[in-house]
């Protein structure tokens, strides 16, 4: 295994990571969002905190709808119409079946900048958070987080010292389901 | 596009991870202390390696082994010099696979790991930053080689593995040697203070027999010494028969150097005096009555802890 190669493998995987990425914002917050599937962009509770976010890519930006947010859960669920944005569902991976050692990357828009990366190494990954190293700074709130695949196992939301907190890809499936939402497979 | 399964960062993710499940069986947590978390690591049948400085009390100490499973455990050696504390427990675990190699170099990838209290397991990664030779801790232990990995050593990750990418055994990392950064102390060093605390409970020290205190030394005196000296330590007692009594070492003597150690305080005399002074003839600078004089001693052993 060469260097190049796993550059190359890095810089294909945060391009796919991108493809499902999201800027959220509204007037009093803003932050990242994932694209869980088509015209649903899941984020964070505390990013969304009015009825019509705008969610912008770099391909241009369109008016969601707040469908459902879960405050204890810090999950919030958008409605909108991605045709013109140039994003894809995200991959998706149950996160309760990552060992302790995985690499995990973090892609978001941190003060104010358009898909940034961090990455880091999976500490552990418990029912409620999935805590890694990554550093991520404010913007990456409602971001993915994912496995070295680019398979979203978490959305970024709180940073405790060194350690990164994600809620968990099976809590944002309970999350919709809850809401009436279908789960769509990985 | 790559495909999942060809990609070598993908590989390397999983390579990594199975670095960390091999050492995994010989990890344990070690409920030592009330606020302080920490991680030990099977050394031998029943022997469980882990740090000093999280151990607040030398009983009712339990390990967490994978699963949350709690069993007791007794403190078999403490040395707080090195930071390194051995553990007896009856459980049936593994001992880490030590590294042979002896080709680590700054730059190489490497892992640490540890358990949390629930017994779940942890690790981070990142490369070794600092190599260096032998080193003295602020508490005089003689660590083998400096190792500075760069890598998020999360609080209860003192006392478990640093590992190769392989997931062998290369240190113990702890925070409690350096208030600025993690550090490891290396296989070689663990295994000589494993060693002597199995066999003494406790770590060979050297001992002078003396009380000291930090002093000021005067203008006249500094510019005698030259090289910025402003400090050195002064005898406020001296033990009835010890090593610094049959020298000849009174009250008020104030103490300069120690063979080649040079004294600006009293915690440079417990670095000079590491466990291979012991028995051998050592001269000591002393400033008495104002002039500089030579004496000499035969450094003694220090007594055991529950002897003091």
């Amino acid at each position: 295994m060469t260097t190049s190669n796993l550059q190359a493998a890095f810089n294909e995987v945060v391009h796919r990571v991108r493809s499902a990425t999201v800027h959220v914002y509204d007037r009093r917050g803003r932050g990242s969002g994932v694209v869980w599937a088509d015209g649903l962009i899941v984020s964070n509770a505390h990013v969304v905190r009015e009825p019509y976010p705008t969610i912008e890519t770099a391909a241009g930006t369109a008016r969601g709808r707040l469908i459902a947010r879960d405050d204890r859960r810090d999950l919030a669920a958008i409605h909108v119409d991605l045709r013109g944005l140039g994003v894809r569902a995200a991959d998706l991976r149950d996160a309760a079946t990552l060992r302790a050692g995985e690499f995990v990357l973090a892609v978001g828009n941190p003060l104010g900048l358009s898909g940034a990366v961090a990455s880091g190494m999976l500490r552990s990954a418990g029912r409620r958070f999935v805590v890694s190293d990554v550093r991520l700074a404010p913007g990456n709130s409602g971001g993915p987080l994912t496995d070295a695949a680019g398979r979203v196992v978490g959305i970024n939301s709180m940073v405790h010292g060194a350690s990164a907190y994600a809620v968990p890809s099976e809590a944002v499936r309970a999350f919709l389901e809850e809401e009436g939402f279908v789960w769509r497979a990985a | 596009m790559t495909t999942t399964e060809q990609s070598p960062l993908v590989a390397l993710s999983n390579d990594l991870a199975a670095a960390v499940a091999r050492s995994a069986p010989s990890l344990v947590y070690v409920d030592g202390s009330a606020r302080r978390d920490a991680t030990g690591v099977v050394w031998s049948a029943g022997t469980i390696v882990t740090v000093d400085h999280t151990l607040e009390r030398d009983d009712e100490i339990a390990l967490v082994l994978e699963g949350g499973r709690r069993i007791d455990a007794t403190v078999a050696g403490r040395d707080p010099s090195t930071d390194l504390a051995v553990l007896h427990a009856t459980v049936d675990l593994p001992a880490a696979p030590r590294s042979a190699r002896n080709d680590l170099a700054v730059g190489h990838v490497v892992l640490a790991a540890g358990r949390d209290e629930d017994g779940v397991l942890g690790a981070s990664f990142g490369i070794v930053s600092v190599l260096d030779g032998p080193w003295r801790t602020w508490r005089g232990g003689e660590i083998d080689t400096l190792i500075r990995p760069d890598l998020t050593l999360y609080a209860g990750f003192s006392g478990g593995p640093l590992l190769d990418a392989t997931g062998a055994l290369l240190g113990i990392n702890t925070w409690g040697l350096s208030r600025r950064t993690a550090l490891t102390i290396p296989l070689k060093t663990v295994a000589r203070v494993v060693e002597q605390l199995e066999t003494r409970g406790s770590i060979a020290r050297g001992y002078l027999g003396v009380a000291l205190q930090d002093v000021r030394l005067p203008e006249a005196i500094r510019a005698a010494l030259g090289a910025g000296r402003r400090h050195a330590a002064i005898v406020v007692d001296v033990a009835p028969g010890g090593p610094a009594e049959r020298a000849g070492l009174a009250l008020g003597d104030v103490l300069l150097a120690i063979g080649d150690t040079a004294i600006e305080g009293a915690d440079d005399v417990q670095r000079a005096l590491g466990g291979d002074t012991i028995g051998k003839r050592t001269t000591i600078e002393i400033l008495r009555g104002g002039a500089r004089q030579a004496v000499a001693a035969t450094i003694g052993e220090r007594p055991n802890r529950d002897d003091e």
